[in-house]
C-alpha cells in the first residue's frame, strides 16, 4: 500500500498565500511618537515618551527679571505696616 | 508667629520657588503679566498665612495650592475673557466626553518626537479645564507625585488619578488632530473601535 503524497511541489501551487491580515508596518522608531492609551487601564502606555514630549514641547519661561526684587518689596511694605 | 522666624522660613523654604511658580501661573493664564502679578499675590499670600505651613514639609505643594486657589477663585472669576473661554471649554470638554477612547488604543506618530508641538500643545491645554490643566502642568511637567497633587488640589488619591487620566486623554485627542494631518499616523489599529 502505498501513500501519495498530496500535497504538490512549490512550483506548482498557482494560487496566493492570503495576506496576514493583523501584520502591523514596519515602524520607524527613531522620532516616533508613540501616544497609545491602554484601552483597559485608560493609561498611556508609553508615559516616559509622552512626559519627555511635552518637556521638550513646554520649556520653562523665564520670570520676570524684576519679579523677586518686587515680591520682596511687597513683603517688606507687609513688615513696615506690622512693625 | 515672630516676624525673624516667618522671614527665615519663607527665605528657606518657600523663596526658591518662584521661578516654578511663575511657569505654572503663566501655562494656566497664558499671560506673561498676569502670571508675574499672580505670583506676586501667590508668594504675599504665603508670607502672610505661613503659620498654616509646617516647616519642613512639602513648601511647593503648598505653594502650588496656594496659587492655583488664586486662579480659580480671583483670577478666573474676574477675567471676562476667561468666562469667554470657558464657555468654549465647557463646549469641547462635553463633545470629548461622548467619544471616549475610541481610536487610541494603538496611536503612533512617526517623526513627531522631535517635532515642533509646544503651539498646538498650548492651544490643546487651553482647552482644558482649569482643574484638569494644573493636574497635567504638576504631573507631566514638574513630576508631581500623586500624593502631592492631591494635596496642591484638595482632592482626594482616587480623584486625582480618575482625572489624571481623563486629562491626559483628552490632551491626546486634541493632538492627535494636529498630528495626523501634518505627520500621519503611523498605525491606528482599533480606530473608531
Amino acid at each position: 500500500m502505498s501513500f501519495s503524497n498530496s500535497r504538490k511541489p512549490n512550483k506548482e501551487r498557482n494560487h496566493q498565500l492570503p495576506e496576514v491580515a493583523d501584520r502591523e508596518p514596519a515602524l520607524p522608531t527613531e522620532g516616533c511618537l508613540d501616544l497609545s492609551i491602554d484601552p483597559l487601564t485608560e493609561d498611556i502606555k508609553n508615559i516616559d515618551a509622552y512626559q519627555v514630549f511635552l518637556k521638550r514641547n513646554l520649556k520653562p519661561l523665564a520670570a520676570p527679571t524684576d519679579l523677586l526684587a518686587n515680591i520682596q518689596a511687597r513683603l517688606a511694605k507687609i513688615d513696615a505696616q506690622k512693625a | 508667629m515672630a516676624l525673624d522666624n516667618r522671614e527665615r522660613i519663607f527665605k528657606l523654604e518657600m523663596q526658591e520657588h518662584y521661578q516654578i511658580v511663575y511657569n505654572f501661573l503663566h501655562r494656566m493664564c497664558g499671560n506673561g503679566a498676569d502670571a508675574a502679578d499672580l505670583t506676586q499675590e501667590t508668594f504675599v499670600r504665603a508670607y502672610v498665612k505661613i503659620d498654616q505651613y509646617e516647616p519642613g514639609t512639602n513648601a511647593r505643594a503648598w505653594l502650588f495650592r496656594l496659587a492655583k486657589n488664586l486662579f480659580i477663585n480671583d483670577y478666573r472669576k474676574k477675567s471676562r475673557r476667561g468666562e469667554t473661554e470657558l464657555d468654549e471649554r465647557v463646549a469641547y470638554n462635553q463633545r470629548d466626553e461622548t467619544n471616549a477612547m475610541a481610536g487610541f488604543s494603538d496611536l503612533r506618530i512617526a517623526g513627531a518626537m522631535d517635532a515642533d508641538f509646544s503651539d498646538e500643545i498650548v492651544k490643546a491645554m487651553a482647552l482644558l479645564k482649569d482643574d484638569n490643566r494644573a493636574i497635567i502642568i504638576m504631573a507631566d511637567l514638574y513630576d508631581f507625585s500623586e500624593k502631592e497633587i492631591a494635596k496642591a488640589m484638595d482632592l482626594n488619591l482616587n480623584t486625582v488619578k480618575s482625572t489624571t487620566r481623563r486629562a491626559r486623554l483628552a490632551l491626546i485627542k486634541r493632538l492627535s488632530v494636529y498630528a495626523e494631518d501634518t505627520y500621519g499616523i503611523v498605525n491606528t489599529r482599533n480606530l473608531g473601535a
